[in-house]
């Protein structure tokens, strides 16, 4: 268990599932983000590729 | 049983030597790791460029063949920037941003773990590229094609370590955005936040926007290579030109990725060791936030010489040169909060002056380059080397030293040795211009970059050069000295360590305890707060 697994698991900060819950879905959509980017230059490329 | 002796016993639990580093999702862990790397890197990546000013000490071919010539200077950038540089920025924000947020740790500890557990792995690769047939990549850290695609057997490794690099960075940046956004103590708004964590907020939505578009063009590269297509193939209706604008639009906003989290930390230094609130501080947020926003229409600035309409040249020249108000207002701000200020000069505060002089050179010798027919001249040439090693040497580098020295007390629990750290200093400060300078007047005179020999004309000032950087390599063993020494013991730190220093970090003793905040830190913690005068 990680630290703050265990600081979770102790309920000493007041909210803190909460919070973790809120940035695991942060994270979710941040790297849904960069992965749409990685996708999209692939994308873009392959439009101006065609138009050339 | 008390809050304090619960955290003891679980921290009782965790597992020493080796296996702790290995496994450890603790952020003090993993920012000092970070932070150890870095310096590895920083001096794997000196090592390169010693190797280059020792060729470069007098005309003629001395030491090394032409091509293992180039390997060095796409390695040493390789691994400056990737290895050294944006390591020890991530270091920083693990050490600090849940300290001074009144987090208890980083939001996503695992995947902590992971991102600094890729560097090696990528670094490993990328170096051992040295020794497979054909050598190792040596087409600039820029890798345009045609001239990449010579690379020998090197080149999928590369490709592959630079992927590893970018995926570390971008799930970095992810656990900053989440730590910020989500664990901030309730009392903290966002404008209120400290400037090393704003800094590190926008240069996180710099990474996730463009490191995956680095990965996308190096992998175009590769199945350009490998698998038929022509992304970049003029012989198969491609563009070699398209990856250069493709790669500065990573590239750009990649100098900023490397500059802003170092306004930060000069902000924190300043203001503390002038014993003021930092001046201006609404201003400071929304400079870092433009300079973030026009670092994506800026591109193509690097890109002049290669040919485009007249009115894009005037649009990258004007938008680049918008760049200086943004910029120009942080430095004002910085004097501003200097003037009339309780100042006084230890270690962390010589590096954030030095800082704000010679980034202010680099950023006017920057103003000259993006003029379009100025740079018709200055390409490729070493004025283009001198300006940028003034931004991210005096610049990130410096920055980073202060900060180094400025959190070491809180890091370790003790003072460093000030003599030796103000010895590192002087050092420093002289030999990095000694190095530096002289290359404006090589690059005005018109000596290219990325060459191994030169005419007669430009040895004296290439040999004043070397001098300069066999001086300052050298003088950074002064920093290994002082942070072993610190980290062995030294006059005991407070959890205040200096008398002007503000935030929730100095709240806690020096060192922390294992969880930075097991418990909200109270809200009379943060206000009245530094950062506003209000």
């Amino acid at each position: 268990m990680n630290g703050m697994a265990e600081l979770d698991a102790q309920k000493r900060v007041p909210g803190l599932t909460a919070n973790r819950r809120r940035a695991r879905r942060t994270a979710l959509v941040f790297g849904l983000i960069a992965l749409a980017f990685y996708v999209g230059i692939f994308c873009l490329m392959h439009w101006r590729h065609a138009l050339s | 049983m008390s809050n304090t002796a619960v955290a003891h016993e679980h921290h009782a639990e965790h597992p020493g030597g080796i296996w702790r580093w290995i496994s450890t999702t603790n952020h003090k862990d993993i920012g000092t790791l970070y932070l150890f790397f870095s310096l590895l890197m920083f001096f794997v990546g000196g090592s390169f460029a010693m190797l280059i000013r020792a060729e470069l000490f007098e005309p003629g071919m001395q030491l090394m063949d032409p091509l293992f010539f180039n390997e060095m200077t796409t390695l040493h950038a390789l691994v400056m920037i990737f290895g050294a540089i944006m390591p020890a920025f991530v270091g920083l924000a693990n050490w600090m941003i849940p300290m001074m947020i009144g987090a208890p740790d980083m939001a996503l500890p695992r995947m902590n773990n992971w991102s600094f557990w890729l560097l090696p792995f990528a670094f490993l690769l990328l170096l051992s590229t040295l020794f497979m047939p054909g050598g190792g990549p040596a087409g600039g850290w820029t890798m345009y094609p045609p001239l990449m695609l010579q690379t020998g057997m090197a080149f999928p490794f590369v490709i592959f370590a630079i992927h590893l690099m970018g995926i570390s960075s971008v799930m970095g940046a992810i656990n900053v955005i989440a730590t910020i956004l989500n664990l901030r103590s309730k009392d903290m708004p966002l404008m209120k936040m400290p400037m090393f964590v704003w800094s590190w907020l926008i240069t996180a939505y710099l990474l996730i926007a463009v490191m995956p578009v680095l990965a996308g063009a190096v992998t175009m590269m590769l199945t350009d290579r490998y698998f038929g297509t022509s992304f970049f193939s003029a012989a198969g209706g491609g563009d070699p030109v398209l990856y250069q604008h493709v790669f500065w639009f990573f590239g750009h906003p990649e100098v900023y990725i490397m500059i802003l989290p170092a306004f930060g930390i000069i902000s924190e230094v300043i203001a503390t060791f002038s014993r003021k609130p930092l001046f201006g501080y609404d201003s400071m947020v929304y400079a870092i936030a433009s300079i973030a926003f026009l670092s994506f229409i800026v591109w193509a600035h690097h890109m002049f010489t290669v040919g485009m309409p007249l009115a894009a040249e005037l649009f990258f020249m004007f938008s680049t040169m918008l760049i200086a108000v943004p910029t120009g207002v942080k430095v004002f701000n910085w004097l501003a909060t200097m003037w009339r200020g309780s100042l006084s000069f230890e270690t962390p505060m010589l590096f954030a002056i030095a800082f704000v002089f010679l980034f202010t050179i680099g950023g006017f010798s920057g103003v000259m380059l993006a003029l379009v027919p100025a740079d018709y001249q200055y390409h490729q040439t070493y004025f283009v080397v001198a300006h940028f090693h003034y931004v991210l040497v005096t610049g990130a580098a410096f920055a980073i030293m202060s900060a180094v020295y400025y959190w070491l007390p809180k890091w370790t629990g003790h003072m460093y040795n000030e003599t030796l750290g103000k010895t590192h200093f002087w050092l420093s400060v002289i030999s990095v211009n000694v190095l530096f300078f002289p290359q404006h007047f090589l690059g005005l005179a018109g000596m290219p970059r990325r060459i191994p020999d030169y005419p007669v004309q430009f040895t004296d000032f290439n040999m004043m050069s070397s001098i300069g950087g066999f001086v300052f390599g050298a003088s950074q063993l002064l920093l290994v000295a002082g942070v072993i020494l610190c980290i062995r013991g030294g006059k005991k730190a407070e959890a205040r360590a200096w008398e002007g220093a503000h935030g929730l970090e100095w709240v806690l003793p020096s060192p922390p305890p294992y969880h930075s905040f097991s418990e909200p830190p109270p809200a009379s913690a943060i206000w009245p707060h530094p950062y506003r005068a209000d």
